[in-house]
């Protein structure tokens, strides 16, 4: 696969004082490069996705006829050997064609730049702050989809950073900061993750008005001081604002309940740590559209594919040690007291059957968010293809996507995020009570 | 005259009504497949099939309430051409024909098209 060299040198462009023009170099820079090293092909996206569409075929193909070997009755078995390892062959083969597909995909995350820049400039402008946005993107690369998917969080994330996080240049000069305010744009490639960062050197998020809003909004509890991840999983609670007027920075309040969402529909999350230091707005999301390694579980009859990354164990949960508490579950496992879901139920398709002894469970681990999970089954990990829903649309904010497993079987992906976002939101049970 | 109003329809059976759709809107009439029922998805909507190698969301346009166990659904599936690709469950696939309006009223045929089922079946507008 030929990668287009693309060269984004730390730009560091001063926004504030007005007048000054949005920088525009990054894009003539790249193609410059691009020619000096390889030369390249515009191609339609359909294009790609129409091999892509012919890969999975053959992919499809290939297990169907795995399927249709194994289940042969009376093969001899040194024929079925030879099959199964021309098989393989095969099935790398594609995997690997598909791979190389999907890295055509890729564009450059410093493509973004120079849009954020002239965002910056303007937000900069109206709420009268100096703002200088820097970008450190490398030469990162992620699916053409999820770059343009990546826009609108960005966005909105530096205008939040501008509104809500870089204090006026007054202040910035009293507390013997540079009077302008830094904005980075980091990326950098994980694994099979890519993660761009939005940081801020403004005055970081004021936990204790967003805990004081929060109460007042009843979205956390009265009676106790939740911790700090709860209270910072309330800036992505819908219609949540700290601002006592709308602003036409950021509209209602932060907002951050849309760029959640926009993430987690392309199987990414969002991090956010804050201190006097400022504010880091972490961006997850996988660098191709596909590949995702899953955990299959069942639920009434049907299959859902949990991200492995967040299941931290498999267990066997014994229903006689679950303790019941305003209608929820809890267990109380090394010491920490852990929310029990059915999933089953969570989706609407059944429950666990309260006769059962021991019942499968998948721990989920994430802060903030550690819970177990009751599934009817739990099946192989697999490595899936990830796609969206398409038109088809549900009422639970955990089904984010669909993919293949089998021969042809559509199974659904869950984003456990999602699924203990309720319980997040109205706090964890006592925790500290032991 | 009729000549230019006669269209190339595909159509099929729904229960006990013969539906149509132009032959321009269908990109294919699938043999029979299981559709995964999407959880919390409207009634419209039966769930979602994978084919070639595409999640294709299906539309159930059966008048009779879903079943209560919600037992898995099956049948051939008339996958609509469109960008944002969909499905319609048909319980049988009748036949391509060329009829005029005349004709459709005579035999009680009821002609969908791709823009209202998308209305219909998702709320969408396109």
């Amino acid at each position: 696969v030929v990668r287009r060299a693309f060269v984004a040198a730390s730009i560091d462009e001063r926004i504030h004082p007005p007048g000054t023009a949005a920088p525009e170099g990054a894009p003539e820079s790249a193609s410059a490069s691009a020619a000096q090293s390889t030369a390249t092909v515009r191609v339609r996206v359909e294009r790609i996705d129409g091999l892509l569409e012919g890969l999975a075929g053959l992919l499809h193909a290939k297990s169907a006829l795995d399927e249709a070997i194994a289940s042969s009755p009376a093969a001899d078995r040194m024929q079925r050997t030879a099959l199964a390892q021309i098989l393989r062959r095969l099935d790398s083969t594609i995997r690997s064609l598909q791979e190389d597909v999907l890295d055509v995909r890729l564009v450059a995350v410093g493509t973004l730049v120079p849009k954020l820049q002239r965002i910056a400039w303007s937000a900069a402008r109206e709420a009268g702050k100096s703002v200088r946005l820097a970008a450190d993107v490398r030469d990162v690369e992620v699916d053409k989809e999820i770059v343009d998917a990546l826009v609108a969080p960005l966005a909105h994330l530096v205008r939040n950073a501008i509104d809500h996080g870089i204090e006026e240049e007054r202040e910035r000069r009293r507390l013997g900061k540079d009077p302008v305010g830094t904005i980075r744009i980091d990326a950098r490639g994980e694994g099979a993750e890519t993660i761009v960062e939005v940081v801020d050197d403004g005055s970081g998020i004021d936990l204790s008005r967003v805990l004081e809003k929060a109460r007042r909004q009843g979205l956390l509890p009265n009676d106790r001081r939740p911790v700090d991840a709860e209270i910072l999983e309330v800036l992505f609670a819908p219609g949540f604002t700290t601002r006592e007027t709308v602003s036409t920075l950021s509209g209602r309040g932060v907002g951050l309940d849309a760029v959640r969402e926009t993430i987690q529909r392309w199987g990414g999350i969002i991090e956010v740590e804050t201190g006097a230091k400022g504010t880091r707005m972490r961006l997850r999301v996988p660098t191709t559209r596909a590949i995702l390694s899953g955990l299959l579980v069942r639920a009434g009859r049907e299959t859902y594919v949990l991200p492995l990354a967040v299941v931290a164990q498999v267990i066997k949960v014994r229903l006689a040690d679950v303790e019941h508490r305003n209608g929820e579950g809890s267990l109380r496992r090394g010491g920490q007291t852990l929310p029990v879901l059915d999933l089953a139920a969570l989706l609407g398709v059944g429950q666990v059957d309260p006769a059962a002894g021991l019942v499968p469970g998948v721990r989920l681990a994430g802060p903030g968010r550690e819970a177990i999970l009751l599934v009817d089954e739990v099946g192989a990990r697999r490595d899936v293809v990830s796609r969206g829903l398409g038109l088809a649309r549900s009422s639970i904010p955990a089904i984010v996507g669909t993919t293949e497993v089998g021969s042809g079987r559509t199974a659904y992906l869950l984003d456990p995020v999602l699924l203990t976002e309720r319980r997040s939101k109205w706090g964890a049970p006592e925790e500290k009570t032991a | 005259m009729t000549q230019a109003l006669r269209r190339t329809l595909v159509t099929f059976w729904i229960e006990t009504k013969l539906f149509a759709l132009d032959v321009l809107d269908v990109q294919e009439v699938t043999p029979v497949l299981e559709v995964t029922p999407l959880p919390g998805a409207p009634r419209s909507v039966a769930g979602v099939v994978t084919w070639r190698g595409a999640s294709v969301p299906v539309l159930d346009l059966r008048e009779h309430d879903a079943s209560p166990d919600s037992s898995r659904v099956r049948g051939p599936i008339v996958v609509l051409r469109r960008p944002e690709r969909f499905g319609v469950l048909v319980d049988r696939a009748d036949g391509i024909r060329r009829m005029e309006p005349a004709a459709l009223e005579r035999e009680q045929v009821t002609c969908l098209d791709a823009k209202s089922l998308l209305a219909r079946g998702f709320g969408r507008t396109a």
